[in-house]
């Protein structure tokens, strides 16, 4: 099924990623080893399945203008991913940051000092100061501006600006995550003060953007948008490194196998997200597109709610249940071989340093055991209709998942199937996204088929705690809850991972998910596409570096693929 | 005349309020709720409470209900809560992109309907005419949907694969950079843009003008007034084309009007699947996402469209008609 | 140049609008095409009956077995009585002759409708449609959700096991269209009828009683009309649980707009008419004369726009499954079968190709049997 030639660029990058290293980090340096020299100009096509819709710091809505804001806006220090850890970069080592250097005020303070470089300026001329981090922070913590980011200002007291190019911030209580929250994407004070905070969604440059009227800190600003079909960005000329594309056109895919269609003819230079089922295709028919992954931060899971099944309250039902369902079989029939592995617990193998998820051994397929414990608990097939019962109730719920996800799709067909065969009658249920996920949030399903993309820090008290909106099955565990406390209120992450190991445990012996697998998020990139960095931290994280030779630079619609 | 058209316009107002006011209690009484796509677990439930508070949706339906009345009738639609910026600023965008595809459909539609209808008319009962009989029947019978993806197939992705020399394009209105090229460029993109699309959306409904046109240019061929001017020696192409058609096309035109609802539907399936950012898809999107405002003000631009369609043919059947103008 | 097809000795009155064939038959054509039809369909059935012994042996001392195949076998043995009843008809009595027929206006229709070829393809096409969705548990091969191993069986192209390929989990196509058949027709006739009755009930009542019901209702009608259909669909059936009942329902009370209007237009004329005026002057209640005398007079055209509305039911059934939003997987049906194939189009085309061909020609018997049965049943469009 591997064609080698396409793969090569693959096979020399394995080594790198067993030492825990992403893609993108092979091709930069190839790119810095190599004698290859590095061209401007060009633009690269982008397809995204969705929309970009706010690309500003306190009011993203998706995940593209998250990507997006991180290319447009500065932050005090600028957060990256390395050998399985967060680390927080100054100016020295990433032009996105906006202090060249950060002090805790004493060694187990609570409150941090920034120090900003000098000459910074937004795309309209104006200074960057330290009042636009202050400001950004009391924005954040406003209510009425209701920012998705709003939690991470939760834990910090004051921001004060001390002068233009210093900024300390307090925090109520020392823990591991302070530098992380302080270094949100600053906003420009002199833009959006004064409004209505709770208007600020129809901010006139929010509303258009386009023509450089959002004002912005990064590498990029919007050049021109046509909504519903494609957003251009241009070189910011105030940024302190010239991006190497001339421009980088965001388009609108509004259909999967289209955009396909669009990226084989070599009309895209990027398109996400590709579907494991895509893939054979795209190899077969599209020699000059690489396929490239964002490493497992998400999990598939089934959930089960013991609050509307009374037989999901049992922990070895759960189990057997567990059991009975074939993972690999699954990831293989997925067509997703190359890019899952069987999941054991809430941690994805990107917290390794955390959390060994590989160490810890998932649920193995064995029907037979499933079958006996079920036998064990009274459940059995007494009416001869292929479906276990117990007090003339049959084994029969419906498992509810979303619609519009081929995967998903797919897999719940697989584990239908396979519930069948150990006498579980499990129905089918689709809805679309809205309404699928604030049933979750309700509780009011059965069973469940979702994902998680965790959160870049370990602390996962928001899905396990009792009564949090995430925890959808209902999980309390006293002991898991105490742990989680502990763990949270640990200055260092050092002192909090084992805390954090613990809980995990706990909770995968509880089994409230069958945990599936961990998975690769996939992206497909043109061959002419180069220097792009793609690891759990996006693909769009150094767009001021990616280049196209300069033979290649014509408009990509317009060639043929070769 | 314009006595009746005001009369019937002003009778299409509570017909639209109508329709308005059911969208909107089915929308707001389905579960589901615009602020959905933010949940995450890194988003608290009150930041969701709060934008639930700043969009208004946590006041009592009634209430919702005058607030969004009071100010479609003044003439504000609001703000799309999914795009974020006026619906008098999208309205405008998505309605002429799907102008754009109706009416080349519709020019596809009578076109190819006609010249079909009025081939197998004039050659009753020849091979040609039961050729093309069971081929409109085909067409006729074929969901819009699976031909749209056959098109797609062979026009878009099998043509670069076959190495043909023209590829359609099979998604959105326009090939990234040639905003840069001249006028002339960017017409001829647009056009090759909107084969495929419109070809999808009117092949179904050509099939049904060809059948119609058959019919009434039978209907003609055989009266009186054809005889004598076959009989003055006129030649048949002017027979056909001049006495003939303008009769039987009497009957066809005022299909025109009915033909819209009928395009509006199928620009929803052609639109989603051919990335073709006008009406079909934003309401689907919009119904999607939950974005009542955008939902309400689509439902009534449609509801609008197919009100004036049906008074177009009206209005149609008068001018091409003298005996119904003399009434 | 067009040349003058049209011979000078033709009649002076209009012909059909909307004839389809018309081809010139005569009896001993007939005789013929039906004692084919005796035989294919005696070879059908005792081909069945010889393939699926076995099955049938096997499932009925199985364990339980499931009602569709009871509703199979019963159709079975029906269908061999039924064809052992035509056949003992046909054999006693001699083709032609035979008793006089009567005149009614149903006699009259169906000699027409029985001269249309084309009218009469489409009615076996239907009948063929319905037989083979009553025995598809005998007819499958594999069951609609048998799956294979999925690295073995999956995206098999059509084979000799396999006659329409499988699709991704090893499903075997031709199966998953014969079941899916039962969602397609049921849905289609299940839809029409709630939609025709809702229709016939509205248009009645409003051309009977006339004055602020007329207004009332027609203004309902209009602005259901108003509404693009599929849009309504949509935001209904996405708004709430998708089910197969709820795509009944919606599509059933989304439809009936034609029909009341044109039930309205007959009755308003019938209203006039003298034998209404009597039943009145006998002081007849206004329920009894609707559902006695007016709407069994106006059952011609709703018949034929029954027929034509299957078919555009279930193209819409089908565009709804596409999108997502119809009857719930693993159960097939053929608008989510075109749904599956999609992404593979270009590896496995037979995945949506064979449910979509089965969609057309579907909808050409359905729509072949209802232009018959207009020509048949509407007098002014008879030669």
């Amino acid at each position: 099924m591997r064609n080698p030639r396409r793969w090569s660029g693959w096979a020399g990058c394995a080594l790198a990623l067993a030492a825990a290293l992403a893609v993108g980090a092979c091709s930069d340096e190839r790119q810095a080893g190599g004698k290859k020299p590095v061209d401007t100009g060009g633009t690269a096509v982008l397809g995204e399945l969705v929309e970009p819709s706010k690309p500003m710091p306190l009011v993203w809505e998706s995940d593209l203008d998250a990507d997006l804001v991180d290319i447009m806006y500065m932050g005090l220090t600028r957060p990256a991913w390395r050998d399985g850890h967060l680390v927080f970069q100054t100016s020295e080592a990433s032009p996105m940051a906006m202090a060249w250097h950060y002090e805790y005020l004493a060694p187990d303070s609570t409150a941090i000092r920034y120090h900003m470089r000098s000459g910074l300026r937004w795309s309209d001329g104006k200074p960057i100061t330290a009042r636009d981090v202050a400001w950004t922070y009391r924005t954040l913590k406003d209510p009425r501006v209701a920012s998705p980011r709003q939690s991470d200002a939760a834990q910090i007291d004051s921001v004060v600006a001390e002068n233009d190019s210093t900024v300390t911030f307090h925090f109520k209580r020392r823990y591991p995550d302070m530098v992380f929250n302080s270094s949100i994407h600053v906003a420009p004070e002199h833009v959006y003060a004064g409004g209505d905070p709770g208007q600020i969604r129809t901010h006139p440059t929010l509303v258009h953007p386009e023509g450089g009227r959002l004002v912005v800190s990064g590498p990029f600003l919007v050049e021109s948008w046509q909504h519903g079909q494609q957003m251009t960005l241009a070189p910011n000329p105030n940024f302190s490194v010239r991006p190497r594309l001339a421009r980088i056109v965001i388009r609108a895919e509004k259909d999967r196998t289209t955009a396909l269609t669009e990226m084989k003819l070599g009309h895209l230079d990027f398109l996400r997200p590709l579907g494991f089922d895509q893939l054979q295709e795209l190899h077969e028919q599209a020699p000059n597109v690489r396929v490239a992954r964002q490493e497992k931060r998400y999990y598939e899971y089934l959930a089960w709610n013991p609050l509307t099944v009374p037989a999901f309250r049992d922990r070895d039902v759960r189990r057997a249940l567990g059991q009975a369902i074939d993972v690999p079989y699954l990831i293989e029939g997925l067509k997703m071989q190359d890019y899952a592995v069987p999941a054991s617990g809430p941690y994805p193998p990107i917290f390794k340093a955390v959390y060994d998820s590989a160490a810890m051994r998932p649920l193995r397929f064995d029907p037979e055991a499933a079958k006996r414990t079920l036998e064990a608990k009274g459940w059995r097939d007494t009416d001869g209709d292929g479906v276990r019962d117990r007090d003339g109730k049959p084994f029969r719920f419906t498992l509810l998942t979303n619609s519009g996800n081929q995967r998903r799709a797919d897999a719940v067909i697989i584990v239908q199937q396979q519930l069948k065969a150990v006498g579980v009658d499990m129905q089918i249920q689709q809805m679309e996204y809205a309404t699928a996920s604030s049933r979750f949030y309700k509780h009011e399903y059965e069973a469940a088929l979702g994902s998680w993309g965790v959160a870049l820090s370990p602390d996962f008290s928001a899905m396990w705690s009792p009564r949090q909106t995430f925890n959808i099955t209902s999980y309390d565990n006293p002991e898991v809850n105490r742990l989680m406390k502990e763990a949270a209120s640990q200055p260092t992450e050092a002192l909090a991972s084992p805390l954090w190991r613990q809980a995990a445990q706990k909770i995968v012996d509880d089994q409230p998910y069958t945990w599936l697998y961990y998975y690769d998020q996939l992206f497909a990139v043109s061959d002419r596409l180069q220097g792009m960095r793609i690891d759990v931290y996006g693909p769009y994280q150094n767009a001021w570096e990616w280049w196209i030779p300069a033979d290649r630079q014509g408009t990509p619609g317009t060639g043929k693929p070769q | 005349m314009i006595g009746y058209l005001l009369r019937r316009m002003l009778g299409a107002i509570p017909l639209l309020l109508g329709i308005l006011t059911i969208i909107f209690f089915i929308i707001h009484l389905a579960p589901g709720d615009p602020t959905a796509r933010f949940f995450s677990p890194q988003v608290s439930p009150e930041v969701i409470e709060q934008m639930r508070h700043n969009l208004g949706l946590d006041q009592p339906l009634h209430i919702q209900y005058l607030k969004w009345m009071k100010s479609f009738l003044t003439g504000d639609f609001g703000y799309s809560l999914g795009q974020g910026r006026p619906i008098s600023e999208i309205m405008p965008e998505v309605l002429w992109n799907t102008l754009q595809l109706t009416l080349v459909s519709l020019v596809i539609i009578f076109v190819v309907g006609m010249l079909i209808g009025i081939v197998q008319a004039v050659r009753q009962y020849s091979v040609a005419d039961n050729v093309l009989t069971v081929l409109a029947l085909f067409f006729y019978s074929m969901p819009t949907f699976w031909f749209a993806l056959m098109l797609s197939l062979i026009f878009a992705l099998k043509a670069s694969q076959w190495g043909w020399p023209v590829v359609l394009p099979s998604s959105g209105m326009a090939t990234v950079g040639t905003e840069w090229l001249g006028r002339g460029a960017i017409l001829r993109d647009r056009l090759l843009h909107l084969i495929l699309p419109a070809t999808a959306l009117g092949i179904g409904t050509a099939a049904g003008v060809a059948r119609y046109m058959r019919g009434a240019m039978l209907e003609v061929i055989h009266q009186d007034f054809i005889r004598t001017a076959r009989a003055k020696g006129l030649s048949e192409r002017t027979v056909i084309f001049k006495h003939a058609l303008r009769n039987a096309m009497i009957p066809i035109i005022t299909l025109l009007g009915l033909y819209l609802p009928f395009l509006l539907s199928g620009a929803v399936l052609v639109e989603t699947i051919f990335a073709w950012p006008g009406m079909g898809s934003t309401v689907v999107n919009a119904i999607f996402q939950r974005d009542y405002p955008l939902v309400m003000a689509t439902s009534f631009v449609i509801a609008v469209i197919v009100v004036l369609g049906n008074l177009l043919s009206d209005v149609l059947y008068a001018v091409v008609d003298p005996r119904i103008r003399a009434e | 140049m067009l040349a003058s097809p049209v011979p000078e000795s033709l009649p002076p009155a209009p012909l059909p609008v909307a004839d389809d064939g018309g081809f010139p038959t005569d009896r001993g054509g007939r005789a013929w095409g039906g004692a084919a039809a005796l035989v294919l369909s005696w070879g059908f059935l005792l081909a069945l009956l010889f393939l699926s012994y076995r099955r049938i042996g096997a499932t009925l001392a199985g364990p339980r077995v499931p009602v569709d195949f009871w509703v199979a076998l019963a159709s079975l043995a029906l269908m061999v009585a039924l064809a052992a009843w035509v056949t003992w008809r046909v054999l006693r009595r001699p083709p032609a002759g035979g008793r006089k027929r009567g005149d009614s206006q149903w006699a009259i229709a169906g000699r027409h409708f029985r001269r249309n070829r084309l009218a009469m393809a489409g009615l076996v096409v239907m009948i063929v449609l319905y037989a083979l969705t009553l025995l598809t548990p005998l007819l499958a091969p594999y069951g609609p959700a048998d799956m294979g191993t999925v690295a073995s069986s999956g995206g098999l192209g059509p084979s000799l096991h396999h006659w329409f390929g499988t699709d991704k989990f090893g499903r075997d196509i031709l199966s998953r269209v014969l079941y899916g058949s039962r969602i397609s027709l049921s849905i289609g006739f299940i839809a029409v009828a709630i939609s025709m009755s809702l229709g016939t009930l509205v248009g009645a009542l409003a051309g009977y009683y006339g004055g602020w019901v007329d207004s009332a209702l027609m203004r309902f009608t209009d602005m259901m009309l108003s509404f693009p259909r599929l849009v309504l669909l949509i935001v209904v059936i996405a708004l709430f649980e998708s089910s197969i009942w709820l795509v009944v329902l919606v599509l059933g009370l989304t439809g009936w707009m034609g029909t009341a209007r044109i039930v309205r237009g007959e009755v308003l004329s019938l209203r006039e008419r003298e034998f209404i005026q009597a039943a009145r002057a006998l002081g007849m209640e206004d329920g009894r004369i609707i559902f006695r005398h007016i709407i069994p007079n106006t059952l011609a055209p709703v018949i034929v726009s029954a027929t034509l509305g299957i078919g555009q039911t279930i193209l819409t059934e089908a565009s709804l499954s596409f999108l997502g939003l119809g009857v719930r997987p693993p159960t097939p049906s053929w608008g989510n079968m075109i749904a599956d194939g999609r992404d593979a189009l270009t590896q496995a085309w037979w995945i949506s190709t064979f449910p979509g061909l089965a969609i057309v020609f579907t909808v050409i018997a359905f729509n072949l049997l209802g232009d018959g049965l207009r020509d048949a049943l509407d007098p002014r469009l008879r030669t």
